[in-house]
């Protein structure tokens, strides 16, 4: 027989409500009441909350090994984009470019004069992703950039900057915590999707290239007190500096599209937010009496970006060792790093049981058109010769890392080929998936507590169907309903009510 | 969602302990716990299922209700049918 009747007398109940009201007091007494920004950046509840499944590691200690006696800074003109602008001013057309080098420079120009015919094919067929909207998508999106500066000078910018000087009072001054939840707040503010920070020791100096992709101006330290560049070099004060890692989210939908030039429309995407972001920040950062040392040109850094998220705590690196994956961005985002002499705490590495994941998994590397990335159970030291060209140096990696090395010269075959870009190995990624359905927080949590599923989870994923759209819905996007930018700004926001 | 879903499931619980009542019978424990795994089973399809559907993930939709949902419809038509059967023969 059920028991209906509540044994909870009147002055039980009573009693109850008084603890509960405590309770509640208790709780409300010791919340945080915040009256000016001041205060917010000072709480430690003003940091970045990541989820319950995403540990920390040791500062320079990374789930991908890294061997830091190996590790020096690279001439990054022996990039595959090492001084990319031909005299035409196009990407790849100039035979000093290291892709030029190794593939040779006729090979080059026959693969962007097939890309250029591609394209025009497509848009005259109709194709589907290759249709005439579709390429004004990506015309559009790579067409407002803001201006690029080493050193922000407001170029175009008809009002003055409000700095230190011009008020006449001395440089903002807090704890490199402080510091920290100041420049994150006010970098998301200005479009930043997360940001993450690095102190540039004698390890982490190590990542700053030596000399500069585009011009191949030599990148150098100086006893000065603020950053300069001239057109013969690009100088660094010799002293105690820091990095801001910042995360710009892309499309995902974008990227489930595959080789179109939608696709390339969320991919350019980050870089012209990155262009408006970098500016803000090194304006930000001028106006609190510091320096912010960013890219020259767009696109290209003096830091290589990943390398600083998967150190600084972004993200992990992944089977595709181009890319790197964020247990909350997936791998659909971009990174860009700038130095800054304000001093911040770092945010060490990050464990969420990705990279082991990627052990196991082979998603990418079954997808990949040009079949360039790795199939191998276990990375390596070892940094393979290209795939074709097998007698050529593979000068546009840096050894010192253990990772599952892609064939890069074949990527960027792939990448020309397609008008911008592939990046069929991101669309298709495992952790390229949205937050509505319950099931992807349930997969990353077990995928970090342990790594028995990962292969069945690898599985149920193909299974299930995620990744890749269909060509018969590519135009589909068109009906959708995105939010602005088409990605969700709230994934990683804490606090008003916004979080999830 | 989640809010109308509770509300729903409390209401069937309680329609269910009152038909219970009304009918003078009890349910075995292992008749609870299958109820319950068969329960939370069809709510995890709910949520993923229209979860997919929002992240334009229809074969994943699809894959949920043949994966989750089917065997969690088996698993309450099961609670149901013992407990049918264990009545008729009382």
């Amino acid at each position: 027989m059920l028991n209906f009747h509540s044994t909870l007398g009147r002055r039980d109940f009573i009693k109850a409500l008084g603890l509960a009201g405590t309770g509640i007091g208790v709780v409300g007494a010791a919340s945080p009441i915040f009256h000016d920004l001041d205060e917010v950046i000072a709480s430690q509840n003003a940091g970045h909350k990541r989820p319950w499944w995403v540990r920390e590691r040791d500062f320079e200690n990374p789930t991908c090994e890294v061997d830091w006696n190996i590790i020096k800074p690279m001439d990054n003109t022996l990039c595959l984009h090492g001084l990319p602008f031909g005299p035409d001013g196009r990407l790849f057309t100039n035979p000093a470019n290291t892709w030029n080098k190794i593939m040779g420079h006729e090979y080059v120009l026959k693969v962007i004069a097939d890309k250029d015919q591609n394209i025009r094919d497509w848009v005259n067929q109709n194709k589907p992703g290759w249709t005439l909207r579709d390429t004004a998508l990506s015309s559009a999106a790579s067409s407002q950039f803001a201006p690029s500066e080493y050193i922000h000078t407001r170029l175009g910018v008809p009002l003055p900057n409000t700095t230190p000087e011009y008020f006449g009072v001395p440089k903002w001054e807090g704890t490199p915590a402080e510091n920290a939840r100041m420049v994150r707040a006010a970098a998301r503010f200005c479009g930043a999707s997360q940001v993450q920070f690095g102190v540039i020791n004698e390890k982490t100096r190590n990542l700053i290239f030596n000399r500069y992709a585009v011009t191949g101006a030599p990148i150098i330290y100086e006893q000065i007190d603020k950053a300069y560049a001239t057109p013969e070099k690009l100088v660094l004060p010799d002293k105690q500096l820091y990095a801001i890692s910042v995360a710009i989210q892309m499309d995902k939908e974008g990227f489930r599209q595959g080789q179109t030039d939608i696709r390339n429309a969320a991919n350019v995407s980050r870089y012209r937010l990155w262009s408006q972001v970098m500016g803000c920040i090194q304006a930000f950062l001028d106006g609190i009496g510091y320096q912010g040392i960013g890219y020259p040109v767009p696109f290209y850094g003096i830091m290589p970006a990943s390398a600083d998220a998967i150190l600084f705590g972004h993200a992990e690196m992944s089977r595709n060792d181009n890319v790197c994956i964020s247990p909350e961005f997936g791998t659909v985002c971009g990174y860009f790093s700038i130095l800054t002499d304000l001093p911040l705490e770092p945010s060490p590495p990050i464990d969420a049981g990705i990279y082991r994941f990627c052990h196991t998994c082979r998603k990418c590397a079954e997808t990949c058109p040009e079949q360039c990335i790795s199939y191998d159970a276990e990375p390596s030291w070892e940094i393979p010769h290209p795939t074709t060209m097998p007698d050529k140096e593979p000068v546009y990696a840096v050894p010192g890392k253990k990772v599952f090395h892609t064939d890069v010269t074949l990527c960027m075959k792939q990448f020309q080929t397609v008008g911008i870009g592939c990046s069929v190995c991101m669309g298709t990624c495992v952790f390229n998936t949205n937050q509505a359905a319950l099931v992807h927080e349930i997969v990353k949590g077990t995928v970090s507590t342990t790594g028995l599923f990962n292969s069945f989870l690898w599985q149920a994923d193909k299974f299930f169907g995620y990744g890749i759209i269909p060509e018969e819905r590519l135009e589909d996007w068109w009906d959708y309903n995105f939010p602005s930018f088409g990605f969700d700004n709230t994934i990683s926001a804490s606090t008003g009510g916004y979080g999830k | 969602m989640w809010f109308m879903i509770g509300i729903l499931v409390g209401a069937l619980i309680l329609e269910l302990l009152w038909l219970m009542k009304r009918n003078n019978f009890n349910l075995t424990w292992y008749e609870w716990l299958i109820g319950a795994i068969g329960l939370l089973m069809l709510l995890f399809t709910i949520q993923n299922y229209f979860g997919s559907l929002a992240e334009v993930e229809p074969k994943a939709a699809s894959m949920f209700l043949l994966v989750t949902g089917l065997p969690s419809l088996i698993l309450l038509a099961l609670v149901w049918q013992l407990a049918v059967r264990r009545a008729k023969k009382a």
